[in-house]
């Protein structure tokens, strides 16, 4: 088959082919196809021949976490002895010669592949959402043991091309001399690659602290304990950004003015009709206040009583008075003080030291 | 139209962070990243109370006068609000960092997945309408300055801005 009838081939299965990669169990496969191991038995059901896959993946710049880079231990082993070969056989040099071009070759194209697939593995670690920070860490970190293993690995390739092979033959040198500017710069693409995903591990770990912190803070905010953020902010307010945004639309208010209370009035008076109020009068009965009669001691009299009659003991002499008749102990008292205590009276007031039943100072009228 | 301290001070003034990859301020943060102009505007400023910085990608305007008592609670409270969105929103996209994108689709997508964060943001928000939500926490983070709306996009999709730096050194310092 040639070259032509294997993509009219694959054109005519497209179908087939896309359903199988979508990972369809189909059966009515091309048989053809079967023969030439293009669809591979696996676990009971057809697959796409991993050839064919890692050539699909690579023209559609796919890449897989799972990549093997290798270390091309083989190629390193099988280059030097064909070098030594070469040199040993004088007759079968141009067959060597062959083979040595070719090995460079395909070891030219897998440095390019690897290039790509590299930068293809580290822009997804950027925009991958699909799993959290930790897994993509833990990939990236087994990533890049990976890499580094490959970098020792072309660098070693790389010193083979440029010292070991040099001179051997002008062809092979004509070769290298085209291929070694792009390996170097390979080689370098390898370092910045490094430094990526190490920029990317140390960035992810750097997130998953900022976002245990916001979590924090939100809590924080949330039970009203965030006294700390409060105090920075008050603290810092100065130094820190503007936030008192300016409205757009300014709205204040005025008090009217007399004319707008006026057409405020007639407005009013047209929407509202006066209601009239009857107001219900009502007989109110006012009750006529007691009179009581009041009974105020004359002193007067007790005193003329007092005079004809003589005292031991005033105050008791005033209890008895008719005068004081149904009077509070405490009128008899103001009484019996007044009694004693005014001065015109003072030339019959005769103190005495004994108490009487009511523990009050016997004081006799004489 | 060229861009001048004027056009600078009328968009930093309204309160807003203008950072370096914001296609809406790009013009502007281009300006201010003139060593001359920055130092120019910054001395324009200063006269009437205000100061300019620049740091990580982004610019802003501090006010030196102290904040009176209802200009700090509105202030601590746009701070408050933007951390809390914040939260949310990375909590669903762990990930997300300055330059890259994010969906409203995939907000919503991911957030019914998440019984436990819609519980938090329904007390957050004090709200249980998840559209109200949803729109509150993209408002907030608009307006802090930390997301901008891509253009054609159906206002579906929305640009991580540097300025979440500021809020992330805030954290930082506490």
């Amino acid at each position: 088959m040639k070259h032509k009838e294997l993509i009219e081939l694959l054109y005519r299965n497209r179908e087939q082919i896309v359903a199988i990669e979508k990972g369809e169990n189909r059966e009515d496969l091309n048989e053809e196809l079967i023969q030439a191991d293009f669809f591979v038995k696996f676990g009971g059901k057809f697959i796409l021949n991993d050839k064919y896959q890692d050539f699909v993946n690579f023209m559609l710049q796919r890449v897989d976490y799972g990549i093997i880079f290798g270390n091309y231990e083989n190629e390193h082993k099988e280059l030097i002895d064909l070098k030594n070969r070469f040199l040993k056989n004088d007759s079968n040099q141009d067959f060597y010669l062959n083979q040595i071009l070719k090995l460079i070759k395909n070891l030219f194209m897998r440095f390019r592949n690897r290039d790509k697939e590299i930068n293809l593995q580290v822009e997804k670690f950027d925009v991958d959402d699909r799993f959290d920070i930790d897994f993509m860490i833990e990939i990236a970190e087994n990533a890049l043991i990976k890499i580094r293993e490959f970098s020792i690995a072309s660098g070693k390739v790389g010193n083979l091309l440029r010292t070991d092979l040099k001179g051997l033959n002008q062809e092979i040198d004509q070769f290298l001399k085209s291929t070694n500017y792009e390996i170097s710069i390979f080689h370098d693409n390898i370092h910045k690659q490094i430094e990526r995903i190490l920029y990317f591990i140390l960035s992810g770990k750097d997130r998953i602290r900022e976002n245990k912190k916001l979590e924090n803070i939100s809590e924080l905010i949330l039970e009203d304990r965030d006294s700390d953020l409060e105090n920075y902010l008050i603290l810092k307010s100065n130094k820190l950004f503007f936030t008192i945004y300016q409205e757009k639309k300014l709205r204040y208010d005025v008090f009217p003015k007399e004319s707008e209370f006026d057409k405020l009035s007639e407005k009013l008076a047209k929407k509202l009709n006066l209601v009239e109020v009857k107001l219900e009068s009502k007989e109110v009965f006012l009750e006529k206040p007691k009179v009581e009669n009041i009974k105020i001691p004359n002193i007067d009299e007790v005193v003329q009583y007092l005079n004809q009659n003589g005292s031991d003991d005033i105050f008791t002499s005033i209890a008895n008075h008719q005068e004081l008749e149904n009077s509070s102990q405490n009128d008899i008292f103001k009484m019996f003080f007044k009694v004693v205590t005014y001065k015109k009276y003072q030339k019959h007031i005769k103190l005495t030291e004994q108490a009487n039943n009511q523990n009050i100072r016997i004081i006799k009228w004489a | 139209m060229g861009i001048g301290a004027k056009e600078c001070f009328s968009v930093l003034s309204s309160g807003i962070i203008v950072s370096i990859n914001s296609k809406e301020n790009r013009e502007i943060a281009h300006f201010l990243s003139i060593e001359d102009n920055f130092s120019e505007f910054d001395e324009t400023v200063s006269k009437i109370g205000f100061k300019l910085f620049g740091e990580n990608g982004y610019f802003y305007m501090s006010r030196q006068e102290n904040l009176s008592g209802v200009e700090l609670d509105r202030f601590i409270d746009r701070h408050r609000k933007v951390f809390q969105s914040l939260s949310v929103l990375k909590k669903l996209f762990p990930s997300l960092n300055q330059s890259q994108t994010v969906k409203k689709s995939d907000f919503t997508a991911k957030y019914k997945e998440n019984e436990d964060l819609q519980k938090m943001a329904e007390k957050i928000f004090k709200e249980s309408d998840f559209e109200n939500i949803k729109e509150n926490i993209f408002k907030v983070l608009q307006k802090g300055g930390v997301l901008e709306q891509i253009a054609n996009t159906q206002k579906d999709e929305y640009q991580v801005l540097n300025s979440i730096k500021y809020y992330m050194n805030i954290l930082e310092r506490i």
